[in-house]
């Protein structure tokens, strides 16, 4: 079913994107993500303006989209006079829409039977502050419980005091005032601990059933987008001149709205590429014995806690060979064997088009990078299958809920991860003399075939003092299965997970954490980050890097942190100080490789510092890295004089140049 | 003039009397002292340990400051970072303070001050001191400090580096984000 009111979609759409525009553009993109972002709104609404003739705003969006081009290529940041430029664009695109505003209402019928008839939209950052607000409610009735506990135990004690107090008798000495005061504490101790542990019950049972309906709430059916994919199919089958039968299946399937809200623009590309480069004209068609019309359906359908998403045209299969030619032009590939090989990484790569010629529609390497980040966001999957004249099929696999997940607690040692039991795919118990290894690392035999293994320890990086695992959980990954040893399994737990703070996202090998009853936080682990432990990250901790750590010492908080965070990112341990002193003293106390050192400091100077060290047979022969503003003959031959290893300057900064020097002075 | 506010853990070590009549006897001093901080502008501070060091925070930079706080370590995540801890249902990612500093001293997790800037970081302190309002000038800056989380020393009774939290938790954000 094709939509039928293109205008009418034309409206909610452009709406949308410009609202997106303005809210990143106002938010200034700080990272080639956001400014992609940015881009692929400016061509969703060229493309949407150019669909229903709307061709003066397509030009205004394909004049944003220029600007915007350049800097998704080179990665440079947007100027305050081109956000300035792109604004204004956009102003005089809202103008533009406002001009053919239709106040008519919206006639309910057009909307098609998929629209829900009533209802609010809520917006996903809504939801997930209603989701931490039960968070927290149910964080503050484990408190009251707590102390519903205390009551009893209270009542317990009066009781006990009552009793010694009756069985004293008169005589004893024990006034009876005291005694009926003890009894009637316990009376009042025993109505309110009944009391608080009754409200606490019903608590407990409010809370549950808010949770569980403010979870339904989050689940949205996939035919919300209907009518946004009917219309993408309607405008792309118009502007290619290609006629298109479209079959979506299984859309009444509810996932979470967060989930939605990535996969909608997703979606979106594939269903547009599909038509624009998948199907081919119906003179091709003609000539393949094809019938005219291109079919491109969509299958829903649910696997455990996943649904798979299954994106199939009928048309000519993929392009190999272009998208080789492609990657080779862009440096992407070294020769077309790689190319070859890595052909179903390079479809996703941002910025690679296969298209000859840029158009409304395709020629800009949009579409599928879209998918990739959508993946990336949503700890999703893909797999493409296409054969040359037949189609091509894209099978993307999501978790129902980014919130609310079914995971096997593993533990080892003092350390609890979460796994989530969609990746799990066996586990069993094993003996040191199962641990195989193969070239430099170890692995299992699973199933007949040897997999990588990893421990636990290693993943949260205490492999230190760990002991030897004795159970292995087999767990699915995009390159295959991994076995990761730990010590206990503990059974399953629906969790609710939560995302890392931005500050220590850049840890790969965890995808959130859950707060368990005691409020302690558990990691759930993201199962790529094992493949990423069995490759480059884990080599580069335990070779090079490794050893006696490196002293940072500059007066400047934020330079400290910069060296710091730039040596910690490949793995070295650092520490630091924030005078030449203070760096004399902790090197007194701890041994360090390589001492990178500032110049001009209050106190003792960097090439005192440097004098200094070099008189001390103990710290002689510590290499000094100077990283300094000052750029003089002079004050370089100061530095060689004093005894400095090697001299950076910081309007010269070159990260990897930094990096080879620290790699080479400490071997 | 600096004014301090007594705590039962800042009178002499003794007896529970004992403390309760420091505490009275510091409730009747400021009840019979005149009004006269109000038309000084003041700023209320916290002062903690950090190793063994005195730091003052703005209060008005915080939004909680929680005791014992439950740490899960991340690895990979950048070293001043101590872990993360759950907080009113969500996670924050808490920072050792000394080691933001820079002053190479590791704060043992005694508690944790949420920043009100970004409720998803908080900074961890050795111990907390206590809370003091005391005039602005008692903030002294550093002559030709350039780094914006540097306050100033307070000096006056005790003498505290006063730090933003609110700066450093922006500097760590920037960090993670590449923005230098």
């Amino acid at each position: 079913m094709i939509a039928r009111d293109s205008n009418h979609y034309f409206r909610i759409e452009s709406v949308e994107l410009v609202a997106r525009l303005e809210a990143g553009l106002l938010g200034g993109p700080t990272d080639l993500r956001m400014l992609d972002d940015l881009f692929r709104s400016a061509h969703t609404l060229k493309g949407a303006a150019r669909s229903v003739e709307r061709h003066f705003v397509a030009d205004l969006a394909h004049s944003m989209e220029d600007v915007l081009a350049h800097h998704r290529e080179t990665g440079e940041r947007l100027s305050p006079i081109e956000t300035q430029e792109l604004l204004a664009l956009l102003d005089a695109v809202r103008r533009e829409l406002a001009k053919s505003e239709d106040p008519t209402p919206i006639d309910e019928g057009a909307r098609g039977p998929t629209r829900r008839a009533t209802g609010v939209r809520v917006e996903p950052e809504d939801m997930d502050a209603l989701s931490g607000g039960i968070a927290e409610v149910e964080t503050h009735g484990r408190e009251l419980r707590r102390t519903a506990r205390t009551a009893l135990e209270l009542r317990a004690l009066a009781m006990k005091l009552s009793a010694i107090a009756a069985s004293a008798g008169s005589e004893s000495g024990v006034p009876a005032r005291l005694r009926a005061g003890l009894d009637e504490l316990t009376s009042t101790l025993a109505d309110h601990a009944r009391a608080l542990r009754d409200s606490t019950d019903r608590l407990d049972v409010e809370v549950r059933q808010v949770s569980q309906r403010a979870f339904e709430l989050r689940l949205v059916a996939l035919a919300e987008m209907l009518p946004e994919l009917e219309r993408t199919v309607h405008d792309a089958a118009r502007a290619t001149g290609k006629l298109v039968t479209f079959e979506p299946l299984g859309m009444d399937i509810r996932i979470d709205v967060r989930i939605l809200a990535e996969l909608r623009g997703a979606l979106v590309h594939l269903v547009r590429n599909a038509i624009a480069h998948g199907l081919e004209d119906r003179e091709t068609r003609r000539q393949f014995h094809k019938s005219e019309t291109g079919r491109v359906t969509i299958r829903v359908e649910r696997r455990g806690g996943r649904i798979a998403l299954v994106v199939s045209d009928d048309g000519r299969g993929l392009d190999r060979s272009a998208i080789v030619e492609s990657a080779l032009v862009r440096g992407l590939v070294a020769d077309e064997d790689e190319g070859y090989r890595r052909i179903d990484e390079l479809i996703f790569h941002p910025g690679l088009s296969t298209a000859r010629t840029v158009s409304d529609l395709a020629g800009r390497g949009v579409g599928l990078d879209a998918v990739g980040a959508m993946l990336d966001t949503c700890s999703g999957t893909v797999r493409v299958r296409s054969t040359e004249g037949v189609g091509t099929t894209f099978e993307i696999e999501l978790p129902l809920s980014l919130s609310a997940t079914r995971a096997l607690v593993v533990e080892a040692d003092d350390s609890v991860v979460l796994v989530p039991i969609d990746f799990v795919i066996a586990t069993r118990r094993i003996t040191e003399s199962d641990i195989l290894t193969s070239g430099t690392r170890p692995t299992i035999i699973h199933d007949g075939s040897s997999i990588p293994f990893r421990t636990l320890a290693e993943l949260v990086g205490t492999e230190g003092d760990a002991e030897s695992p004795r159970i292995v959980v087999v767990v699915r990954t995009s390159t295959g299965p991994v076995g990761l040893g730990a010590s206990v399994l503990r059974g399953t737990r629906d969790v609710v997970q939560r995302p890392l703070p931005a500050a220590v996202l850049r840890s790969r090998r965890f995808s959130g954490a859950s707060i368990d009853q005691g409020g302690v936080p558990r990691l759930v682990l993201d199962p790529e980050g094992l493949v990423g432990a069995s490759s480059n990250t884990f080599v580069r901790r335990t070779a090079a890097t490794r050893g006696e750590p490196v002293l940072v010492i500059d007066d400047s908080l934020t330079t400290r942190m910069l060296e710091q965070s730039i040596l910690e990112a490949v793995g070295y341990e650092v520490d630091v100080a924030s005078s030449a002193e203070e760096g004399l003293t902790m090197a007194s106390r701890r041994r360090y490789s390589l001492f990178v050192c500032d110049v001009e400091m209050p106190g003792m100077n960097g090439y005192e510092f440097t004098r200094e060290t070099r008189s001390r047979p103990e710290l002689a022969k510590t290499p000094v890295i100077m990283v300094t503003s000052l750029d003089s003959a002079e004050s370089r031959k100061k530095g060689a004089d004093a005894g400095v290893s090697t001299y950076i300057v910081k309007s010269e900064f070159d990260q990897t140049a930094f990096l080879r020097a620290v790699a080479e002075l400490r071997t | 003039m600096q004014e301090e506010l007594v705590t039962p853990e800042s009178s002499a070590d003794g007896t529970i009397a004992q403390r309760a009549d420091a505490l009275h006897r510091a409730f009747d001093e400021r009840f019979r002292s005149p009004v006269a901080d109000v038309g000084e502008a003041s700023i209320d501070i916290l002062t903690l340990h950090v190793g063994d060091e005195l730091v003052g925070v703005p209060v008005d930079e915080l939004v909680q400051l929680v005791a014992n706080p439950k740490l899960v370590r991340i690895p990979d995540a950048p070293s001043q970072c101590i872990g993360v801890a759950g907080h009113r249902g969500r996670l924050v990612a808490v920072f050792d303070l000394g080691a933001c500093l820079g002053s190479g001293a590791r704060s043992s997790a005694r508690s944790m001050l949420v920043s009100r800037s970004d409720a998803t970081i908080a900074f961890a302190v050795s111990a907390v001191d206590r809370y003091r309002r005391v005039p602005r000038s008692a903030i002294v800056p550093h002559p030709g400090e350039t780094d914006r989380a540097i306050l100033g020393t307070l000096v006056g009774d005790v003498r505290a580096l006063v730090v933003s939290i609110d700066e450093l938790a922006q500097r760590i954000i920037d960090t993670h984000r590449g923005v230098s």
